[in-house]
């Protein structure tokens, strides 16, 4: 894909030889064995396939190999090695914070039954979600992962499926936290909604590790 | 409060309780990986405050945009992808207000260290090694090897040809080869 020699001015003028951009002074035409710095670059980026026996065979030219597959290999690390990288300070993210608490992302307005009001009363389902996921969040053992209301939520009466989706802790008897989740999440809906929830669905999609549970 | 749970729950499901709208599972990936993308835009532009500015507005993108990311797991290959966008306009912007010549300017590279000297060196070294390598190869070198992008989408996005970006790469690679000797 990378093949110079596809690049049609060069490949023109010089055939099976690489000519770099002038100026840039990037082949110095030294051979590694009989292979050009190029052809080992060109192999080393195709990730060594189809693989070729005369630079495997080769110990000069294989340690030019490796050599650049490590220069790959070290960059990444250097950027990956967040550990060693200085945390930003606080401040720093509390600028985030400013900026995303801007982007208000509210939920459709669910409506609540009520006979008084001759204005209609709602409920923000982002907050009812938000609600749902604390609640679910303070079992033993689970922690929600998504919640899915599908139906007309913004018309009083229409059928709407509820599904949650949760992971349980590693270890943890799964039943008793589905069934836990489950009575949590109608009375949540029942008491702070007037959804019509035909079914609910309570889904274990995820194990996640002990760790942090129990303690909070 | 922030759930202890949370706070060491993987990627992958603070990214669908993100996408879900919570924002306290948005605040602790950013909290995971700013180091990260920082550490990286750092790298590509060479100026703290750059790097600051382009981390914050891709955590802006990343929460307007997460609704686009099918896999949570790619969720980092993701974030690096919106620095580098972000990094390339920088670097484009700066491109039109100094005219510079990109493609030899700044870099160091008569300096010659001697590579046995870098024998006991760790990753601070190899960073800083980076930093040194001129402009146009730095950048296209971590757009290819840290952003995941080809050869066609650097030249395209840097508006350089294609065999720029191909000399610039392997330049930055034999710069690296020879001043990392030590180390390899």
């Amino acid at each position: 894909m990378n093949d110079h020699r596809t690049d049609s001015e060069h490949a023109a003028a010089i055939p099976g030889e690489f000519r770099a951009d002038p100026g840039l002074g990037v082949d110095d035409g030294e051979l590694i064995d009989g292979f050009t710095l190029t052809e080992l670059e060109d192999y080393v980026e195709a990730g060594r396939e189809p693989r070729r026996s005369d630079i495997e065979s080769s110990p000069d030219a294989l340690r030019m190999v490796v050599g650049l597959e490590q220069v790959m290999a070290l960059t990444r690390r250097a950027v990956d090695d967040a550990d060693a990288l200085p945390q930003p300070s606080i401040d720093w993210f509390d600028r985030i914070r400013g900026f995303l608490s801007r982007e208000v992302r509210s939920g459709q307005a669910l409506p609540l039954r009520h006979e008084l009001a001759e204005d209609a009363l709602t409920v923000d389902e982002a907050a009812v979600r938000s609600y749902l996921r604390a609640v679910v969040d303070g079992i033993e053992g689970v922690l929600t992962v998504r919640t899915h209301f599908v139906g007309e939520v913004t018309r009083l009466d229409a059928p709407v499926e509820v599904t949650v989706i949760i992971s349980t802790a590693y270890g943890q008897p799964i039943q008793p936290r589905t069934r836990r989740v489950r009575e949590e999440v109608s009375r949540v809906l029942s008491r702070h909604t007037d959804l019509n929830v035909v079914s609910l669905d309570i889904r274990v999609t995820d194990l996640h590790s002990s760790e942090g549970d129990g303690d909070e | 409060m922030v759930n202890r749970r949370l706070l060491d729950a993987p990627d992958r499901i603070l990214v669908e309780r993100s996408q879900d709208g919570d924002d306290a599972a948005f605040d602790i990936i950013i909290r995971r990986h700013s180091a990260k993308l920082l550490g990286y835009a750092r790298q590509i532009l060479r100026s703290t405050h750059e790097a600051d500015d382009v981390v914050q507005e891709t955590w802006v993108t990343a929460w307007r945009t997460l609704s686009q990311l099918q896999n949570p797991e790619a969720l980092t290959g993701w974030l690096m992808r919106i620095v580098s966008n972000r990094a390339i306009d920088r670097i484009r912007a700066h491109r039109e207000t100094a005219s510079l010549d990109l493609l030899d300017n700044a870099g160091p590279d008569h300096e010659r260290p001697d590579a046995r000297a870098m024998v006991s060196s760790d990753l601070s070294q190899v960073r800083r090694v980076l930093g040194e390598l001129p402009d146009l190869p730095r950048q296209c070198w971590f757009l290819r090897e840290v952003g995941g992008y080809s050869y066609e989408e650097i030249a395209e996005q840097l508006e350089v040809s294609h065999s720029t970006v191909r000399g610039a790469i392997s330049r930055a690679r034999r710069m690296l080869i020879t001043r990392l000797e030590g180390l390899l």
